[in-house]
């Protein structure tokens, strides 16, 4: 197997390779670093590459070797977004601005280097997670293209193979948003599944992290990693976390598909309504069947995660704001920034009622059904310059478009997995969202994969 | 915040912030707070009166919490 062709295998094929010897982790790190060196110039996915990678690659290789085999996450190159702290490589946040982090390891960073991880350097971001462009990181499909945000360089770091896997944080969709742009699969687990502790606060209630992968079997092996409880994290849950690839491969004839025909299918793009509808028809028939759902109150989540987010942003940069410090942030979020602060206290606990409200309608709505599914984005990468896009004869900031349907399950906390199911007319990667009850990871994962399994999409690769 | 304006976001700044901005700024800030307290006004539409916000204090968790 080439160099090349080694590069481009998720975890599940790597590790079994790697346990048996036939693949050495140390091999596998250099071929990585070697393309970020050679790629990276025009992707733009790294803010830096680790110096410790290859001392801890020949540490795998030698503990495998020696009989200590840690599991699948053993010797696999894992990027990590910017915000994540991290004990040997510096943390921005995606800022220039004068502040500085510690150096020590996220809970999360922590648990992957345990698992035996080799952790190649850290993702570009956009600014404290504030955006969905992640300047200047380019789409692999298409580098005239945004890859997305606010993990940007861990969606186009993963396409690109220029790491087997990622760490990304969600706010509003910063997971799955450029998961479904650079077309790899992005994993939000459950409000609490996934500690947050060393994770740069955006907006403590709505803040998610979380992996983003080649594959729905890969996103499954970094969240048994992952996941579980963390006293440091006051959100974190004490649910008991199973081995989520153990129901990947069952049957889903058991289980309704749910659709919301208002709000996720209203609006859009023509090519991303008919590979997603495509893909619903293909899930009807492995499912036990399509209920047709409805949920007139996410006309008012808009107004709600406004309110939520910005507020809860300018509380967690008062210190700055202070200090007069967001004079040095990008101009796009200096603007959110300071606009959280005219976000009234009634209005953020309408908010917070409002997320009650919402959170009952989903529970009647799976009663009837297991997971939804909808588009992830209504619209594919656009262009670097392109700031509105025509849906249906409107034209719509990107922006505002981009995070429409992903943030419900950020104001709700549930389970969102977006996986590849297609390519526009311009051969731009479409997503397919997947979400489940609170804790149902392994039922959004288990469809997934179901539908994964169906087609060749994640053997696709761009050509860079 | 129910009138926005130049004057009226301008004005607020400094007592927000504790900063005199410019008025290319107040013009961003403006447009950007138009949008979103269209939506806000939405939410205020709905009568929660009887609804518990979905955040509770737990008086209990927060002590315990505190030891560690």
């Amino acid at each position: 197997m080439s160099a090349t062709e080694i590069a481009l295998l998720p975890i599940e094929a790597l590790a079994p390779r790697i346990e048996k010897l036939e693949l050495s982790p140390l091999e596998l790190t250099d071929r990585m670093l070697d393309r970020v060196q050679k790629y990276d110039r025009t992707i733009k996915s790294y803010v830096v590459v680790s110096q410790t990678a290859r001392a801890a690659a020949e540490r795998a290789e030698r503990d495998i070797k020696e009989g200590r085999y840690r599991g699948a996450l053993h010797g696999i190159p894992v990027a990590i977004k910017d915000n994540y702290l991290t004990a040997d490589m510096p943390t921005t946040v995606g800022s220039k601005a004068p502040v500085s982090f510690p150096l020590v390891d996220a809970t999360t960073v922590r648990r992957l280097r345990e698992a035996g991880a080799i952790l190649i350097g850290k993702t570009n971001m956009h600014e404290f997670a504030w955006g969905n462009v992640t300047p200047p990181t380019r789409n692999p499909w298409n580098t005239n293209c945004v890859p997305g945000g606010s993990s940007g360089g861990s969606g186009a770091a993963v396409a690109a193979s220029l790491c087997t896997a990622a760490l990304g944080s969600d706010t509003g969709g910063s997971i799955r948003i450029p998961a479904s742009l650079c077309g790899t699969v992005g994993l939000k687990a459950t409000y609490g599944r996934v500690s947050k502790s060393g994770v740069i606060t955006h907006s403590w209630s709505l803040d998610h992290a979380g992996p983003l992968t080649k594959t729905v079997k890969d996103a499954a092996l970094l969240l048994n990693a992952l996941a579980g409880f963390d006293a440091k994290d006051p959100s974190s849950s004490t649910m008991p976390v199973p081995d989520y690839t153990k129901a990947l491969g069952e049957s889903i004839k058991d289980l309704k598909i749910g659709i919301c025909r208002t709000h996720f299918f209203d609006r859009n793009d023509a090519d991303v309504q008919r590979a997603v509808e495509t893909a619903v028809d293909e899930l009807a028939r492995s499912a036990g069947g399509v209920v047709e759902i409805n949920l007139p109150n996410l006309r008012y989540g808009l107004g709600a995660i406004f309110a939520i987010e910005l507020a809860s942003s300018s509380c967690y940069h008062e210190k700055n704001l202070e200090r007069g410090l967001q004079r040095h942030y990008q101009p796009d979020v200096r603007t959110l920034v300071e606009v959280g602060k005219f976000v009234t206290a009634t209005d953020y606990l309408k908010a917070e009622q409002y997320r009650r409200v919402l959170m009952a309608d989903l529970r009647k709505v799976f009663e009837s059904v297991d997971v939804l599914v909808t588009p992830t984005t209504p619209i594919t990468a656009w262009k670097l310059d392109q700031s509105t896009v025509r849906i249906g004869g409107e034209d719509e900031s990107v922006l505002a478009a981009s995070w429409r349907l992903t943030y419900p399950f950020n104001l709700t906390g549930l389970p969102a997995i977006s996986i590849p199911c297609g390519f526009d007319s311009r051969h731009a990667p479409i997503g397919l969202q997947i979400a489940g009850k609170p804790f149902a990871e392994e039922t959004v994962l288990r469809v997934a994969y179901a539908y994964e399994c169906q087609h060749d999409w994640k053997e696709l690769v761009p050509s860079l | 915040m129910e009138k926005i304006s130049p004057t009226s976001v301008a004005a607020l700044c400094p007592q927000l912030f504790g900063l005199e901005v410019e008025r290319e700024r107040v013009e961003a800030l403006v447009a950007e707070l138009t949008g979103i307290l269209s939506e806000i006004h939405k939410l205020r539409e709905l009568d929660l009166s009887e609804v518990a916000p979905v955040v509770v204090f737990d008086p209990v968790r927060a002590y315990e919490e505190g030891r560690a």
